[in-house]
């Protein structure tokens, strides 16, 4: 796994808008543009400095052109999506609300937010695209109680990023395993591949399902040993969104639907490079 | 009102009788069957109050109740209080079971002994035993067995399902309340059972080296469907046998599923009993690639119950992997902002943990409490 190896390559896909100034999507069924959110590191520190020259792509097999690479230049969404089942209730949840400030500290002003929480039931406690203000104040209000529909909360996360104009980071915390979902691992996975976001994971003990969603997104996972790490991690987490670069492209030589799958490299072995296995087209 | 008026008389009569033969705290005897008593008119608080009133006090009031009067021959409570009695104690264990367990199994320990002397051939034969009772403690055993169940509890599930199904062995609901104790166990061990059944789980967790049965599963869950079968050859119209036998052939992939549903549909009434049919056809549907089945069938759901949230997250699912990416998004916007249901929860809340259909605790608690 990506997480397991020290190296933190991701690629996001997401539709570049907020580069090009047009709307175009990923997942159709013409491929007018692609965009690739990848993060490179050499032992543990992101490397920096980067040209379109320094990477190669292939997708589908097919050596690909980028047209350009920019790193942090683009604005975040970053959606908060928290388990507030009842074992995170107590110290754990202050611990908790307080890791998502921490993170809220470290935004921009013309990044955006959005909360979602989890029980059995999963709400939205902010507008799609919040101020920092706004998502502050809907932690304030968080009780922890119930059980845990993790599945469902991670697939309604990853829907609503489904046509964002913006680099999505959904940061998914959980404490536990799922007791209540409509949805299968597989269903959600399936959502992921499909997926613009990249999803990073902080989580208690072995969480498998959130491992693999973290990697079918070109995401991380973070093991918190103490409810005192989570600020720690959740800051982490966005420095390491922020390190990525992001590569945009144009599909040549490969069919348009379907799956896409992706390799990324550099041509300087140095650094060790992992990315998101690929993405998804649709048919009309 | 009446029951309560005679019942507190009462009270002050046996609390006298109580505290000159024994030394045991008569004000806490007291509270205990003053709680019994104001179970119908506040369940919440009696409920709370009874969990925290201590194993002593609760043995003692429960001994009390059974217990015959000398001047009358009679028991200390009548039939429908201990009935009244039985309830407030499943009550307060649903209450109890998360915060302190070994309360909530008491609970439901003492409540069979109030429950011991209104069986058929319990000696002496209780007097004003009625036809009701046969009902009412079959049932009450059932919606016990599913609540210790649904909280994790499968092996005091299981004696409960056994000692209600010795003595009422036709009795539909202890069949599905045996089925679902059998479907929990496996649960417990899959939590994604679904997914393990009928995505290719069992395959990966397989190749990955860990322990996978899918044969024992299938012939777990096949134990359940004959439970569940049963329950529908004793009573035909049981919907909660029908359905849960359908969320079994689901996950067994048994073809007969879209059938026995859409049978099933034609019959029903209850809204949150139609909306469970109507979200597990749809997973059928979507199972076999039918995505405009599956679509149909989840959006009728969500007619059905507007406020609950699985039929649309399955919606939001199908569509976004049939590639309607607006819709999935639009959709996912309404399902995190629903309103807050009026009419109750999420039906698959309590389905996914085998807890018992609301209607079944709500005739039990009208039983008990004369409503």
């Amino acid at each position: 796994m990506a997480t397991v190896r020290h190296t933190c390559v991701t690629l996001a896909l997401w539709s570049c808008v907020a580069m090009t100034g047009t709307h175009a999507q990923v997942f159709r069924s013409s491929v007018d543009a692609v965009t690739v959110d990848v993060s490179v590191m050499r032992d543990g520190v992101a490397v920096a400095g980067l040209q379109a020259a320094d990477f190669q792509l292939e997708d589908n097999g097919a050596r690909q052109e980028l047209s350009s690479v920019t790193q942090d230049s683009v604005p975040l969404h970053v959606s908060l999506v928290l388990d507030t089942s009842a074992s995170v209730s107590g110290e754990r949840l202050n611990r908790l609300t307080y890791a998502a400030n921490a993170l809220l500290d470290h935004l921009r002003a013309e990044d955006r937010t959005s909360l979602i929480t989890f029980s059995q039931e999963v709400r939205l406690r902010t507008s799609e695209a919040a101020l920092h203000s706004e998502t502050r104040a809907a932690l304030e209000g968080l009780v922890g109680t119930g059980s845990t529909s993790l599945r469902d909360g991670v697939q309604l996360a990853l829907s609503l990023t489904a046509n964002a104009r913006t680099r999505s980071l959904l940061l998914v915390f959980s404490d536990g395993a799922d007791t209540m979902s409509w949805l299968s691992e597989e269903d959600v996975l399936d959502t992921a591949r499909r997926s613009a976001g990249v999803v990073h994971v902080v989580r208690f003990n072995g969480n498998e399902f959130l491992d693999r969603i973290a990697d079918a997104t070109g995401g991380r996972s973070w093991a918190a040993q103490s409810d005192t790490q989570l600020a720690q991690l959740f800051t982490q987490a966005l420095e390491e969104m922020r390190a990525r670069y992001v590569l945009t492209y144009t599909p040549a030589r490969t069919p348009a639907k379907g799956w896409h799958a992706i390799k990324v490299s550099l041509k300087d072995r140095g650094s060790v490079v992992t990315a998101r296995p690929g993405y998804f087209v649709a048919g009309p | 009102m009446l029951f309560r008026r005679s019942w507190l008389q009462r009270v002050v009569f046996a609390l006298g009788v109580v505290a000159c033969s024994a030394p045991m705290a008569a004000q806490d005897l007291d509270l205990y069957r003053e709680l019994v008593a104001r179970g119908s008119a506040q369940p919440k608080a009696s409920t709370a109050a009874l969990a925290r009133l201590g194993r002593e006090t609760i043995e003692r009031g429960v001994a009390f109740c059974t217990s015959e009067d000398r001047a009358t021959h009679r028991l200390h409570c009548s039939p429908r209080e201990l009935m009244a009695a039985a309830m407030l104690h499943a009550d307060g264990a649903d209450a109890a079971f998360t915060a302190s367990p070994d309360t909530a199994v008491m609970l439901i320990d003492t409540a069979t002994q109030l429950l011991a002397p209104l069986l058929p051939k319990a000696q002496p034969p209780v007097e004003g035993r009625t036809e009701l009772m046969d009902q009412f403690i079959p049932r009450w055993y059932a919606y016990v067995a599913r609540l210790c169940s649904a909280y994790g509890y499968t092996k005091r599930a299981r004696e409960v399902v056994f000692d209600g199904m010795s003595r009422f062995e036709k009795s539909a609901d202890l069949h599905v309340a045996r089925g679902v104790v059998t479907e929990r166990v496996v649960e417990l061990s899959h939590p994604d059972l679904k997914g393990d059944l009928l995505r290719g789980g069992f395959t990966r967790k397989w190749m990955r080296g860990a322990r996978s049965d899918p044969a024992d599963t299938a012939q777990w869950l096949e134990s359940a469907a004959t439970d569940f079968r049963r329950a529908i050859e004793l009573q035909p119209t049981h919907i909660s046998a029908n359905i849960r036998l359908g969320w079994i052939h689901l996950l067994l992939d048994d073809g007969r599923t879209t059938r026995d549903l859409t049978r099933l549909l034609t019959v029903v009434s209850d809204s949150r009993d139609r909306y469970l049919a109507l979200l597990l056809r749809g997973a059928v549907a979507e199972g076999h690639g039918r995505m405009t089945d599956a679509l149909r069938d989840y959006d009728e759901a969500r007619n059905v119950g507007p406020s609950y949230q699985t039929a649309c997250v399955a919606s939001v699912h199908a569509r976004y992997v049939t590639g309607d990416r607006t819709r999935a998004q639009q959709t996912a916007s309404e399902c995190l902002t629903l309103p807050p249901a009026s009419d109750g929860p999420d039906p698959w809340w309590a389905f996914r943990v085998g807890l018992a259909e609301p209607t079944l605790g709500e005739w039990l608690r009208g039983v008990a409490w004369q409503r």
